[in-house]
């Protein structure tokens, strides 16, 4: 059976509380969690968050190179695959294995980023069809990345390589941002009973 | 992979080729947390959303608030 409090209880527990005391030693988490709500309520009158107006905007991202525009496709869950089988680091980021802790942007960068090849692999992935890139790297990997380089390290510049780069981070990262995550209160004990019945 | 690309197909009715190849994933993790939560053993289990864009749009808020209080300070 579970314990109940009596108004009598409730009452003696709460005339012992020192509530300026309270506030006073929480000054500075009271005044967090204040500007926390105020965000939280910001963020909820928003009509479209920033991701969502992205995910249903159709533009094509533009990047503005020496060579020229080059265009940069969005992402679709086959991509996850191409990252797979070309063991880039984005992988292991996207499916939480390496986080982006501290804000140390030029060690996440080395991370994710070992050397030129995963930057040059990662722009010929998203200025190509997917399905071409997929069947290629499903070929051999070797002929992969002889393309690559072909396309790749042959046509841009550095510089150029490093502006095409950071649109597709900048998508990627909005990718990850968009993926929604829920907690259910259901045990798995419940969810078998769900299945059997 | 596999349960993001099985949602979308029996909620959406899409095919399996273009939820792979065409689908952008940030229409696309929109369309499978909406599929998610109103999935009707979800919704009888009660469901609680602890990461979506808006929590994202709200952190950044937040950043911003925490940076101009100390700026004034």
């Amino acid at each position: 059976m579970n314990p109940q409090m009596t108004t009598v209880e409730a009452d003696k527990i709460l005339k012992s509380i020192n509530v300026s005391q309270i506030i006073s030693d929480k000054e500075n988490d009271i005044k967090e969690a204040q500007i926390q709500n105020l965000s939280n309520e910001r963020a909820s009158r928003e009509p479209i968050p920033n991701i969502i107006e992205d995910a249903f905007n159709s533009d094509e991202m533009i990047i503005e190179t020496s060579v020229g525009e080059v265009k940069i496709r969005k992402m679709v869950i086959a991509d996850m695959t191409i990252f797979k089988l070309t063991d880039s680091p984005f992988y292991k980021l996207m499916m939480g294995d390496v986080t982006e802790d501290g804000n140390n942007s030029n060690e996440v960068f080395k991370k994710l980023f070992p050397d030129e090849e995963y930057l040059s692999s990662l722009v010929y992935q998203f200025t190509n069809p997917v399905k071409d890139v997929y069947k290629l790297i499903k070929k051999s990997k070797s002929e992969y990345y002889d393309t690559v380089t072909e396309y790749v390290g042959f046509v841009y510049e550095p510089a150029d390589i490093l502006l095409i780069v950071n649109g597709i981070i900048k998508h990627i990262g909005m990718v990850n941002q968009a993926h929604v995550e829920f907690d259910t209160s259901i045990s798995s004990e419940d969810k078998k009973k769900l299945n059997h019945s | 992979m596999f349960e993001y690309i099985a949602r979308l197909h029996s909620t959406y009715h899409y095919t399996t080729d273009y939820i792979m190849y065409d689908l952008d994933l940030l229409t696309g993790w929109l369309l499978y947390g909406y599929a998610y939560y109103n999935e009707p053993v979800n919704k009888f289990g009660g469901i609680r959303l602890v990461k979506s864009p808006m929590s994202n749009e709200a952190d950044i808020l937040h950043q911003q608030l925490k940076e101009m209080v100390s700026k004034s300070i």
